[in-house]
This record gives structure tokens, C-alpha cells and sequence, in this order.
């Protein structure tokens, strides 16, 4: 019951700032949509049509919406760095799921309205949609995405404590973002980019945050495939959760909050 | 005539000083310094990667070579690091000015507001992105054989002038809203987004609804008219046609300001 209060809580709160949203969910499908228009100008690109690349930027957008967390900012900056953490540390509820429970509302909204965009898209152009049709692949493609969530959701909790040890944040804000919007598959699907180089991204976490969930809802992978996905988003998680905990345990002790 | 120079030579003045408070400023925040270097690199250099891979599996983009889509990349790096060198960090405080009532001090100030509003922060880390893009664009050029004449580097400064003017004009028109919706704090995010409108060729946008592409036109020629200008394909129409929108649209954007103005309710509003 109290989980639940704390969840409605954390939705109320976000809700009131639907504007804001509205605003970060526009950020958010810009660069897809300039790249759809973009490689309408390209020549032919082995193993995907118009339509599939169409189908996959459009598919990004939702699943960034959904997936892609982002609150490092406001654990590095306003609860490390500016002392808002000492507040939570004397509640009895733990900081970590706050903030997750505060995410999960901001995504929710973030997502109704990246799939009220689909339902737009779908509705006016029917035929350019690639969907997985096998229910067994749709299930495993949401378990995927779900997954993918908890990933980055233990990644950007990694690099807002960050703020622990560093002074200023804003570089290291920024070259994840950079890296994320590089190998996640947001700029470009990773078969696209040099056959070297998709060999090594598709072994990195950030792959597993936006490219493999869109390329399983779209139906490019076998069940197979599918399980490996999983597999490895696992593999990364646990790997992401071991060091997020060894560098809470670290940081907490380095953490120091003055007031009068 | 003669008010007009005496405002001039006031305006030259207080500039001064402000790039030297400025400069002050960023020596003595010195971890912000090498913060916003790294950022402001990173950044750069993103561009630059962007536009290798997508262009590492085509050749082509609507008739547009390799080398010439790098070269749009350099000039994005070099056009944008004047603007957000000299205007952007203002921008960003448009929405807390406003929303906090701080705009009441400005307008009580003897000078223009949105000179304060806009030309009060000057981020002179941005250098160091002006630098790679013209590091970049030098290399590009070089291999593609194009010589630039002294003629040419004129006509090149006068239309990046004329670009940052026309950014400025956008952002202004943009972020003038806030007066309106002063909580929209991540208004300048989006822009900093839509930004990246300018650094493709024109022709992509060519499929985009009416609306949008009349909305963002002055955003897609303010990279690609300099760039025609540098490889010597530009046309006379095309830089009287780039020139008067940039003025046209200085003229709106200080006019929906001054209109605006009318609006503001201070923080008790």
C-alpha cells in the first residue's frame, strides 16, 4: 500500500509538469524524423527497404520514449552536487526506487504519447509499418523492451553518481549522450555503420537499449536471435547493477552535505 | 542620424565591457572552463562522426557527394560556435528571467532589454569548436582541391554574418514565447534539437509538409548558402534572397519582442 501511495505520488508530480513533457517528448523524435527524411535521399542499402528504415526510426522514437531514462542530470546535479539527497537518505524508503518509481511515471506519459504518434502514423500510411506478427516473438520483443528499461534505467544511475567523486558532471553528461545517441541505434541502425564497428557495438550495452528492442518489434529477429538479446541484456545488467551497488556503497561514504 | 551614432558608440562601449567581464568570468571559474571544453569537443567532434557514418554506406544524399555533406558538417561546427558563443547562454535564461520576475530589473535598465536578454553571457569556450570546424573545413577542402579566394573568404564572412543573424532572429521568435509560457524552461533544448535542421542539405526536406518546411526554412539556407558560397556554387539571387530574410526576419523578431513586452505580468502575474 505504501509502494502504491509513493507510485501514485511520484505520477501526480510528474503530471503537473505534462507541458515540460510534452516539450521533451518533441526533443525526442526530431533527429529521428530528420533522419528518415534523410535517407529517403540514399542510395539502396542492403537488407532494408524505404519502408523498413521508415518503420524502424518511427519504432525508435516510441521506444526511446518508453525506454530511454533520464535522470542523471537531477541525481548528479540537484541531489548530489546541491544536498537534495540528505533529505531522502532520512526517509524511510529507499532513494534508488524513488527515483525509479518517479522514471516509470515519466516514461509512462512519454510513451502514451509516443504511441498516440504510431496510432497517427499507422492511420495514415498503413503500409509502411514492418511489425512482428508471431505472438511468441511480439512477447518476447516486450520482454525485451522491459529489460532494456531496467538497463538504462541502472546505467544512468551509474553516471549520476558520478557526481560523488567529480566536481563538475557536465562532461561526462554529455559524452554518454553522445555515446548513446551514437550506438544505441538512434542515429542510425547499427547495420548500417562500418561492418567493424557493428561488430563491436552490437557487443555494448547501449546497443541493447533502443536498436535490438526496435529491431524485435519490428520482426527482424528469429526466436533464437531473440533469446540471445535477452541473454545479453541480462549479462549487462548484472554487470551495470554489481557497480552501481559497489559505487553507492563508495560514494555514500564520500557524500557531505552542510546546512544551517 | 547623429542619435543613431551616439546609441552605436554607447552600445560599442558597453560591449567592451562585457566581453571583458566576461573573459574575467571564465578565468575564474577555471573547472568550468575545462568542463565546458570537454563538453563543447565533444560536441564538435559529434557532429563530425555523425556525418562520416551516415555517409560511410552511400555515396549520395540527393545528389550532394561525401565531401560536400563534411563540408556542411564543418560549417555547422563554425556558424553555430559564433551563435552559441555570443547569444546562446542568454537564451537559456530566458525562461528563469522571466518566470522569476528578474526581466522587471532589466527593463529598468537604460539600455535595450533585449540586448540585455540576449548579449549579457558570452561562452568564449565555444572557441574551441569554432576551431575544429575550421580545422575540418580547411582539410575537407583541401582534399577536394577547391581554392578559396581571398574574394570568396569576403563573401563567405559576410553570409556566416548574415546566418548568425538569422539564427539569432529564430531563437528570438522562439523564445519570446516564454513571456507567455514562462515554465517552459526547455523551450532552448528544443531548439538546440531543431538546430541540427541545418547542418542537412535542403533537398531532404523537399517531402516534409508545407507548413513545417515554411516554419524552418530560414534554418535550412543558414548552413548551406555559406557552403555553396565556399565551393563557388552559389548564386546572385540566392545570397539578396539569404540576405533580405535575415534582415526581415531581425525586423519581425525585434518587433514580436517589443509586442510581447505588453504581456509581461512580472512574477506576480
Amino acid at each position: 500500500m505504501r509502494n502504491l501511495k509513493i507510485i501514485l505520488l511520484q505520477f501526480q508530480e510528474v503530471i503537473e509538469d505534462r507541458s515540460r513533457i510534452f516539450v521533451w517528448f518533441l526533443l525526442g523524435i526530431i533527429t529521428p524524423l530528420i533522419m528518415i527524411l534523410f535517407w529517403r535521399g540514399a542510395s539502396h542499402i542492403p537488407g532494408w527497404t524505404s519502408n523498413e528504415i521508415t518503420s524502424y526510426y518511427l519504432l525508435a522514437i516510441i521506444i526511446n520514449a518508453i525506454i530511454m531514462c533520464q535522470q542523471e542530470e537531477h541525481v548528479g546535479t540537484i541531489d548530489i552536487q546541491e544536498g537534495g539527497l540528505s533529505s531522502y537518505l532520512l526517509k524511510p524508503f529507499s532513494y534508488f526506487w524513488l527515483i525509479f518509481f518517479n522514471e516509470l511515471a515519466y516514461r509512462l506519459l512519454q510513451g502514451i504519447l509516443g504511441i498516440l504518434l504510431l496510432v497517427v502514423f499507422v492511420g495514415f500510411f498503413p503500409g509502411l509499418f514492418a511489425f512482428a506478427k508471431s505472438p511468441d516473438v511480439l512477447f518476447l520483443s516486450v520482454i525485451i523492451a522491459i529489460v532494456a528499461f531496467l538497463l538504462t534505467f541502472i546505467f544512468k544511475m551509474i553516471i549520476g553518481i558520478l557526481a560523488f567523486w567529480l566536481t563538475e558532471t557536465r562532461g561526462a553528461f554529455e559524452a554518454t549522450n553522445v555515446m548513446i545517441v551514437i550506438f544505441s541505434g538512434l542515429l542510425m541502425p547499427l547495420a548500417f555503420l562500418p561492418s567493424w564497428l557493428e561488430q563491436i557495438v552490437s557487443k555494448m550495452p547501449f546497443a541493447y537499449m533502443i536498436y535490438f528492442p526496435v529491431i524485435a518489434f519490428e520482426g527482424k529477429l528469429t526466436v533464437l536471435e531473440l533469446w540471445q538479446v535477452l541473454f545479453m541484456e541480462f549479462f549487462w545488467l548484472g554487470i551495470c547493477l554489481l557497480i552501481y551497488k559497489k559505487l553507492w556503497q563508495e560514494g555514500i561514504k564520500q557524500y557531505t552535505a552542510v546546512g544551517q | 542620424m547623429e542619435i543613431f551614432f551616439k546609441k552605436t558608440k554607447h552600445y560599442t562601449k558597453v560591449y567592451k565591457m562585457l566581453l571583458r567581464l566576461n573573459f574575467a568570468r571564465l578565468l575564474a571559474y577555471r573547472a568550468d572552463l575545462v568542463n565546458s571544453t570537454i563538453a563543447h569537443t565533444i560536441w564538435a567532434s559529434f557532429t563530425i562522426v555523425q556525418m562520416l557514418l551516415l555517409t560511410s554506406k552511400t555515396s549520395h544524399i540527393f545528389g550532394w557527394s561525401r565531401n560536400e555533406l563534411l563540408i556542411l558538417a564543418g560549417m555547422y561546427n563554425i556558424i553555430y560556435s559564433f551563435f552559441y558563443m555570443f547569444f546562446s547562454r542568454g537564451f537559456n535564461q530566458f525562461s528563469t528571467t522571466i518566470n522569476f520576475g528578474r526581466l522587471d530589473g532589466i527593463l529598468t535598465k537604460p539600455i535595450d532589454s533585449q540586448f540585455l536578454m540576449t548579449c549579457l553571457n558570452i561562452t568564449y569556450t565555444h572557441l574551441i569548436r569554432l576551431i575544429w570546424g575550421v580545422g575540418f573545413l580547411a582539410y575537407v577542402l583541401f582534399t577536394m582541391r577547391v581554392i578559396v579566394t581571398p574574394l570568396v573568404l569576403l563573401g563567405f564572412i559576410v553570409l556566416v554574418v548574415f546566418s548568425v543573424m538569422i539564427i539569432y532572429s529564430f531563437w528570438m521568435l522562439i523564445m519570446t514565447l516564454t513571456i507567455w509560457f514562462p515554465k517552459l524552461s526547455n523551450l532552448a533544448d528544443l531548439l538546440y534539437q531543431i538546430n541540427q535542421i541545418s547542418k542537412f542539405p535542403q533537398e531532404i526536406y523537399k517531402g516534409a509538409s508545407l507548413y513545417l518546411l515554411i516554419l524552418l526554412f530560414p534554418l535550412t539556407v543558414v548552413i548551406v548558402t555559406p557552403a555553396k558560397e565556399i565551393l563557388q556554387k552559389v548564386l546572385v539571387g540566392d545570397v539578396i534572397g539569404f540576405i533580405a530574410c535575415a534582415l526581415m526576419l531581425f525586423i519581425v523578431s525585434r518587433r514580436f519582442w517589443r509586442f510581447a513586452l505588453r504581456f509581461y505580468t512580472s512574477a506576480s502575474g
